[in-house]
């Protein structure tokens, strides 16, 4: 099973199942509103889609052999000297091309063909381009307008010159462009009614697909900008609207640059368009706005052209909204993090998704729409969104009825599947075995990421609800998840499976690891921890038993019998692998020692100890840490003091404990002291008894971060009990002259004491 | 408005002779287009006003540039010659310009600010300039490199003898040993933007006093010397299915006109009846308006806490900010009694 385990990342965490690249047809325009979130978050790279769409109207209208990235380099890349030099080989055929254009196709083109009247617009656009360009926005604007005006003058000689429409349409771009950003905004207006009329505007493409030429909306954009410049913000809007509808290059600034004030500028702009398709277009525009209620613009366009383009557009738009709010909101795992980040679902979505119901309902039983049946879709979409599972499926299953485009099969194959599993009641053994069967083979599942997610989510909840905690987790994580906090309950509810007689396959999956190994020994392997980790070593022993002897050791291998002076815990334990044990066999000798004491007791003092030294070294503060924990985390040190044992782990859904308990470890150095018959072994009970302490006094209140970190903290009283003892009793045994020499904080202790 | 300029010549003959604070006030300008009329100037240049704060640019990253870079800069050719006013260039800084700045480019710019503004003030044709003020709201993951910028910025304002302030946040107050202390010469605190904006069930966000108190309790162990910033502006909050989806600012004054359109509700609640443009923006039927403003009552209020709750000191009050329907929301008899509060020591 794929885990997907909580995320930290605040973006949206929810399911879609529409796919509108076969919902919509594939124009630059639907692209663009099903495109909507994209673009709000990333922004639109809308200045190399104009780069681009320039260049390859260069092509197919100059020069159809050239590469564009041949006419990159002339158009772009080049100066004017190269530019001029351009220009001499085109009238003379004596020069020769500049050496960067001798393998250029488009400079060749020009040459061959002569093109005087191409290289001259390119030498005035050139001349223009330090008036019209980005500037460093840390200076003040400084446009010469004297320069500019100039410009403009030599641009309408160069017009009258020239013969051909398509360079008098770039002369008269270059030239409304200048005024516009010269200010000279009347000029801008009074350049462009002029020399218009005089050019029959370019218009490319294959026969009966031709589109007129993107120069001209570029102008018309630079004539809403004069026409917004001089306040008549109705004209402007309007022709912004042109630019929005024609020009995929200028179409997010036409978008920003749309402004009406009130309802008599709207008005207004209504009775400017030509037709209802622009009409249409303006509330597209109104609709398109962030957060907007698209309903009302939906019924505004439906009742001007009932079959606009702009309709489906908006249905997509809002669906994907509600699949947002309501799409599997009752059991998406991550619903709490998107109600605090993304204000998801918003407070009246229920409503809303009634009211697109009864439009797309509406509008199918009408019939007047393009495609009735995509309405009809759409409404059983909204009634899968809105958790009526089995009103949806009723609903696509009619319109699967009488479908045959192929697309639009899939987009119900789709919803019909998310239908069928968001209507899953009770996880009972069928319902697993068809679970099983859509995560191995169904084509939808496999190829529409929603779906593992969607699933997952759904399943969780009903284990959920069955109280089935190990299931439900399993639904989300590896068993691995568990190691860094085991849990008894989902422990045992999937050892429950693993005694079941006839499992489901998912049951089967649930307990098996991602290489196919059963996960039996691993669960024994957890529970064992959980007894060590409440100090019952006798019933761990029984959960490690379960596991095969010969398997002990894939669990690792560790050797906390080792009394180390200082606690190292990235220091490299012993070479000599006899030292080294396995979990089980840890606990087995913890248990041998346990019956030693009570067996020999006379000499148990040296058992007592070796016990003690087991315990502290799996504790938190050992080098052996990782017999009762699989996961140990530095930055725990820092809350010693919290109280706290389990701390936020990332990709680990119960967090990371700790085991910072060394009662029981102190408890064996006081009984191994007093039972020890020579000074040595006492002196080293006490010390180990005295490393108890110290750690108490770190998770104490008494203890105070010293202000450097090198600085050895003054050890209070009542945490120094057997560093005082050992200073008292034992200074004449050889483990205290070592201990003084190694010993950094006992040494310090003792300096402070003398 | 010719009361209100009384209401400052009266403020100056009340100065009592046994106070030894000394409380100016000030306002804040925060408008890039916003021409100030000359009823606005005659105000600010009374010799009794302090000073005007006024906001030159903000900066921001730009993706484009891949640097930070100015945007929104006041329009000199709007203000008319302000010689004989006290003026301290403001500017806002976005976090988010910290979060991708390197140190390495602090340097350059804090030159290009310097550039900049030595050119918008020549255009504004200013007088001295004694005080900077900057406005960041930093976190704790860009408050290092923002306190380098501080640092470096006050070396150099200092090599022409100009001091440097920086805007505080309440938060920034009270939990000062978390976010820091700007290396700054004096702090402005500002008092307001206290609720939860995108929560419906704020109230007013702009304040609220119960939010206030809570944040003073560290104030006196503040190291920066603080002058206060009062809101006198007022908003309109569009939400729509529960989300804020706009801020109307200033408020319209169509939402408490025009019944054809909206509808007053409960406390300070507008509804929109029909769908309708506002200012350009395209409200629809059923949207919810939180209105937004500061009461008289609710700013004396504030004054005497503030009073009553920060070490005496001589500081300055300034009002956020200045607009022509903000100034003549309140009333001229108004305004001593908020700054004899704090004139006792």
């Amino acid at each position: 099973m794929n885990a997907c385990g909580p995320s930290d990342d605040l973006g949206f965490q929810g399911y879609s199942f529409l796919n509108p690249g076969i919902v919509l047809s594939q124009d630059s325009i639907a692209n663009y509103f099903i495109r909507f979130d994209d673009l709000m978050t990333a922004g639109f790279p809308e200045v190399e889609v104009r780069i681009q769409d320039n260049l390859s109207e260069w092509q197919a209208s100059v020069c159809e052999v050239a590469t564009v990235e041949d006419i990159r380099r002339v158009v772009y890349d080049s100066d004017s000297k190269q530019l001029s030099v351009l220009r001499t080989a085109a009238i003379s055929k004596s020069q020769t091309l500049p050496l960067n254009f001798r393998d250029n196709g488009f400079a060749k083109f020009i040459q061959r063909n002569q093109c005087r009247e191409t290289v001259d617009y390119l030498l005035f656009a050139k001349a223009c381009e330090p008036y019209v360009g980005a500037q460093n926005p840390w200076k003040k604007e400084k446009r010469d307008t004297k320069k500019m005006l100039e410009l403009i003058d030599r641009g309408r000689k160069e017009f009258r010159k020239t013969d051909s429409n398509y360079m008098r349409l770039r002369y008269t771009y270059q030239m409304v462009r200048l005024a516009h950003y010269a200010h000279e905004y009347d000029l801008a207006l009074e350049l462009y009614d002029f020399l218009i009329p005089k050019i029959d505007i370019p218009r490319f493409g294959e026969e009966g697909e031709e589109q007129t030429s993107l120069i001209y909306y570029w102008l018309l954009g630079h004539k809403a900008g004069a026409l917004r410049g001089l306040g008549d913000r109705v004209q402007a809007s309007y022709l912004y609207a042109q630019v929005f509808a024609h020009c995929p290059s200028r179409r997010e600034a036409a978008f920003r640059s749309f402004l009406l004030r009130n309802d008599e500028e709207w008005e207004a702009c209504l009775l400017l368009c030509q037709n209802d398709e622009e009409r249409a277009m303006l509330y597209a525009i109104r609709a398109y706005e962030k957060d907007s209620r698209a309903i009302e613009e939906m019924q505004a366009i439906y009742k001007l052209d009932p079959t606009s383009k702009f309709l489906e557009m908006l249905l997509v738009k809002e669906i994907r909204e509600l699949e947002k709010d309501l799409l599997g909101v009752e059991f998406n795992d991550n619903r709490k993090a998107n109600k605090r980040y993304h204000r998801r679902p918003k407070s009246d979505a229920g409503e809303y998704v009634i009211e697109l119901q009864d439009l797309a309902r509406q509008y199918w039983e009408e019939k007047d729409v393009k495609r009735p049946k995509l309405w009809q879709m759409a409404e059983g979409y909204l009634e899968l969104i809105a958790g009526d599972y089995y009103a949806a499926s009723q609903t696509l299953r009619e319109v699967q009825k009488f479908t045959t485009n192929p697309h639009m099969e899939e987009q119900l194959e789709v919803l019909l599947l998310a239908a069928q599993i968001g209507g899953f009641g009770e996880p009972t053994d069928s319902v697993e075995t068809i679970a099983y069967n859509i995560r191995k083979g169904n084509e939808w599942y496999l190829k529409y990421q929603s779906f593992p997610d969607y699933m997952r989510d759904k399943f969780t909840a009903m284990y959920d609800e069955m109280k089935r905690p190990g299931k439900a987790f399993r639904c989300q994580h590896e068993l691995a998840d568990l190691r860094s906090n085991p849990q008894e309950d989902i422990i045992l509810d999937l050892m429950k499976i693993l005694q079941e007689s006839d499992p489901s396959p998912l049951e089967r999956l649930f307990t098996e690891n991602p290489d196919g190994s059963s996960i039996k020994n691993d669960l024994h392997d957890l529970r064992a921890l959980l007894y060590m980790q409440d100090n019952n070593f006798e019933a761990a022993f029984e959960e490690l038993r379960e596991i095969p002897r010969t398997r002990w050791g894939d669990y690792g291998v560790f050797d906390p019998f080792r009394a180390t002076l200082k606690d190292c815990i990235s220091c490299p334990h012993s070479l000599d692998s006899i030292d080294l044990y396995t979990r089980g066999a840890v606990v087995e000798r913890i248990l041998d020692l346990q019956y030693q004491i009570r067996a020999r007791p006379d000499s148990n003092a040296v058992f007592y100890l070796e016990i003690g030294v087991a315990l502290y070294n799996m504790t938190y503060f050992g080098h052996s840490w990782n017999v009762m924990d699989y996961y140990r985390s530095g930055s725990s040190w820092r809350y010693l003091r919290s109280g706290k044992e389990v701390f936020h782990l990332y990709g680990s859904p119960f967090g990371n404990r700790e085991t910072f308990d060394v009662d029981l470890a102190l408890y064996y150095f006081e009984k191994a002291r007093l039972a020890a018959k020579s000074d040595e072994l006492a002196a080293k009970a006490t010390y180990m008894a005295a490393k108890c302490e110290l750690v108490k006094f770190y998770q104490s209140t008494a203890y105070q971060e010293p202000p450097g970190a090198n600085q050895i903290p003054y050890i209070p009283p009542e945490y120094a009990e057997n560093y005082q003892r050992l200073m008292d009793y034992y200074s004449e045994t050889i483990f205290y002259e070592s201990l003084i020499e190694e010993c950094l904080y006992f040494r310090s202790y003792a300096l402070r004491q003398n | 408005m010719q009361r209100f300029l009384i209401f400052f010549l009266f403020l100056a003959a009340c100065q009592r002779p046994s106070s030894p604070l000394r409380v100016e006030s000030g306002f804040y300008h925060w408008q890039a287009l916003s021409r100030l009329d000359s009823n606005r100037i005659e105000v600010l240049k009374r010799p009794e006003m302090g000073p005007l704060y006024l906001r030159l640019f903000d900066i921001d990253w730009d993706e484009q540039w891949q640097t930070a870079i100015p945007v929104g800069s006041l329009q000199p050719e709007l203000f008319p010659s302000l010689p004989d006013l006290t003026v301290v260039p403001t500017f806002f800084l976005t976090n988010r310009t910290f979060r991708h700045l390197k140190k390495e480019d602090l340097d350059a710019l804090i030159e290009a600010m310097l550039e900049k503004t030595d050119g918008l003030l020549q255009e504004l044709d200013l007088g001295q300039i004694k005080l900077w003020q900057i406005d960041c709201d930093w976190t704790e993951s860009t408050r290092q490199l923002f306190f380098e910028f501080c640092t470096r910025l006050r070396d150099r304002l200092q090599e022409r003898g100009i001091i440097l302030s920086a805007t505080i946040r309440l938060h920034q107050l009270k939990y000062s040993d978390r976010t820091g202390i700007p290396p700054v010469d004096r702090g402005t605190l500002m008092v307001y933007n206290t609720g939860k904006i995108s929560e419906p069930a704020t109230k007013n966000s702009i304040l609220d006093l119960l939010e206030v108190t809570p944040y003073l309790d560290k104030s006196d162990n503040y190291p920066l010397q603080l002058d206060l910033a009062l809101p006198i502006f007022a908003w309109a909050l569009v939400f729509r299915e529960g989300k804020l989806v706009r801020i109307l600012n200033p408020l319209p004054p169509e939402l408490e006109q025009d019944t054809s359109r909206f509808l007053a509700e409960e406390d300070t609640w507008v509804a929109v009846k029909r769908s309708t443009f506002l200012n350009g923006y395209y409200l629809y039927a059923g949207d919810r308006i939180r209105l937004e403003r500061i009461a008289e009552s609710e700013l004396r209020d504030l004054a005497a806490l503030l009073a009553e709750k920060l070490p005496a000191a001589d500081r300055q009050i300034l009002f956020y900010h200045l607009d022509e329907h903000n100034l003549e929301a309140y009333s001229p008899q108004f305004w001593l009694p908020i700054l004899e509060q704090f004139q006792t020591p």
